[in-house]
């Protein structure tokens, strides 16, 4: 597999599923300490 | 197509329709009201609220367009539509604490509230309405066209029977929605999964069939295909801008039972859709080294010929159920939004009217129920016209969506005192300028109109308070 398929879709993808969970656990962090 | 498959896939339906029949109609309350109707009464768990999402956001037309654009053109199609779609879903958690924070029931009565300016609502539902009439025609001419193939059946058969579940479930209001849903969905992940398990048994593990897909031609293993990134990358992001305005998804986080409760759901949504999205790669990557050359006069067809050629008649009745639930959990959600645009939003006078009195509220569920009707046999009729461009317009149609909701929905709560209609009007001015002037996708030309409406938000005055 080329390696800017790798990155582009596959890196890309796997971040795109995580990232969701970071941005819900920072925002209610940030309303907790508020 | 032999007899028995056919028989099968009819058998299918059948039982398809019993269980939905069963489940949708649990969800019916005798004492209704519009906030149980549209909202579910802010009640939904997570398994619900999940579901729905879900369901939502597969639909027929994508499950049947992404494959096939996968099998024709490679990693392309992972690159935008995709890494595109789900782009969007980095930016709902902002949404969640101010969208809940309101007692609105519908995202364009939130604008209006939001932004003290009642035209956004008006302006707001009747993009609306316009998007999802349109998107409504294409889920029942796409599985019209799929199950006319494969049954033999005139299409317009095929359409009515959507069209009779579509009926049915939004007739319950959201509750029966999204309890059509949860089985809707389970239906999809069989229906993608198993087809995906059958491509890896028969051809080996994901690298292998990576190989034999790579030597049909370099092209397909590249991200941007034939295309140029400077064409993918505003696609990828204007379609992420879209999911993330899309009135459907807002509703669903409205609809949660709690802050936590939606939290949970944006977080675990991207991992269902992802887990759809890898098996469709799979199977259109699998179909194209089965089947390298495919013709049909169109998506559909061409489709149908695909399943049938390379899939075993279990998995391929199972893909076909998966298409017909897609195709119904979203038109569902859809015409629901587009009745309470109608119903709720549209009309000029008096807006809350009656609000509270049971028996008003009766008679105005019973005009919701007569909207919805309405609406799904316009676009039962739409659907069986001969408009070649309606796919195209259901794409710009969804870009006036965006160019609505995006902004408002995403700005700093400091700008919250900005005008924000002449803001949107211009927006709309020079999308449409654009689109009359240059021969490109309404996608394309949904980002600099984007870029306006915020330099008229940004930099325009304060409002006036009425």
């Amino acid at each position: 597999m080329p390696w800017e398929t790798l990155l582009l879709d596959w890196c890309v993808f796997a971040v795109l599923l995580v990232l969701p969970a970071l941005i819900v656990r920072t925002l209610r962090e940030r309303k907790r300490r508020r | 197509m032999i007899l028995s498959q056919a028989v099968g896939n009819l058998i299918a339906f059948g039982v398809y329709a019993i269980l939905l029949v069963v489940l949708a109609g649990q969800a019916f309350t005798w004492n209704e009201n519009r906030t149980r109707f549209y909202l579910a009464g802010r009640n939904l768990g997570l398994r619900a609220s999940l579901s729905t999402f879900c369901a939502t956001w597969m639909s027929a037309a994508s499950l049947v367009g992404y494959t096939l654009w996968f099998y024709r053109d490679g990693y392309v199609a992972f690159t935008g539509s995709v890494n595109g779609w789900m782009l969007g879903l980095l930016a709902l958690p902002f949404a969640v604490i101010r969208l809940r924070k309101s007692r609105a029931l519908s995202l364009p009565e939130w604008l209006a509230s939001e932004y003290g300016d009642i035209r956004l609502r008006t302006l707001g539902a009747s993009a609306l309405l316009l998007a999802y009439v349109f998107y409504i025609v294409t889920q029942f001419q796409a599985f019209g066209g799929i199950v006319s193939h494969m049954l033999d059946i005139p299409s317009w058969v095929a359409s009515l029977l959507v069209y009779l579940f579509v009926l049915y479930t939004t007739f319950g209001g959201l509750a029966s929605v999204a309890s059509s849903d949860e089985m809707n969905l389970a239906l999809i992940l069989i229906g993608v999964t198993v087809p995906a398990a059958y491509m890896l048994g028969r051809l080996g593990n994901p690298i292998e069939l990576h190989r034999s897909f790579a030597a049909l031609g370099p092209d397909l293993m590249r991200p941007f295909g034939t295309e140029r990134p400077t064409f993918i990358f505003p696609m990828m992001l204007a379609w992420g801008l879209g999911v993330a305005a899309n009135p459907q998804y807002a509703i669903r986080i409205m609809s949660a039972s709690s802050r936590r409760t939606a939290y949970s759901m944006l977080v675990l949504a991207p991992l269902i859709v992802g887990w759809i999205y890898v098996c469709l790669t799979l199977t259109g990557m699998g179909g194209r080294v089965l089947l390298p050359s495919l013709a049909g006069p169109g998506d559909d067809a061409a489709f149908s010929t695909l399943i049938t050629a390379i899939l075993p008649p279990l998995p391929a009745m199972l893909l076909l159920v998966g298409v017909l639930a897609a195709a119904v959990s979203t038109a569902n959600s859809q015409l629901l939004l587009a009745a309470c645009s109608w119903c709720y939003d549209l009309p000029f006078h008096d807006r809350t009217l009656h609000r509270g009195d049971f028996g008003s509220e009766e008679r105005f569920l019973v005009r919701n129920r007569f909207a919805i009707a309405a609406i799904a046999s316009l676009c039962l009729c739409i659907s069986q016209l001969p408009l070649p461009g309606i796919l195209r317009l259901g794409r710009y149609s969804w870009t006036v969506v965006a160019l609505c909701f995006f902004l408002p929905m995403y700005l700093p709560e400091r700008y919250r005192t900005r005008r924000l209609f002449p803001a949107v009007v211009a927006a709309l001015a020079l999308h449409h300028l654009l689109l009359w002037l240059f021969p490109l996708p309404a996608e394309m030309t949904m980002l600099p109109s984007l870029l306006l409406e915020l330099t008229f938000v940004l930099a325009g005055p304060e409002r006036t308070e009425t």
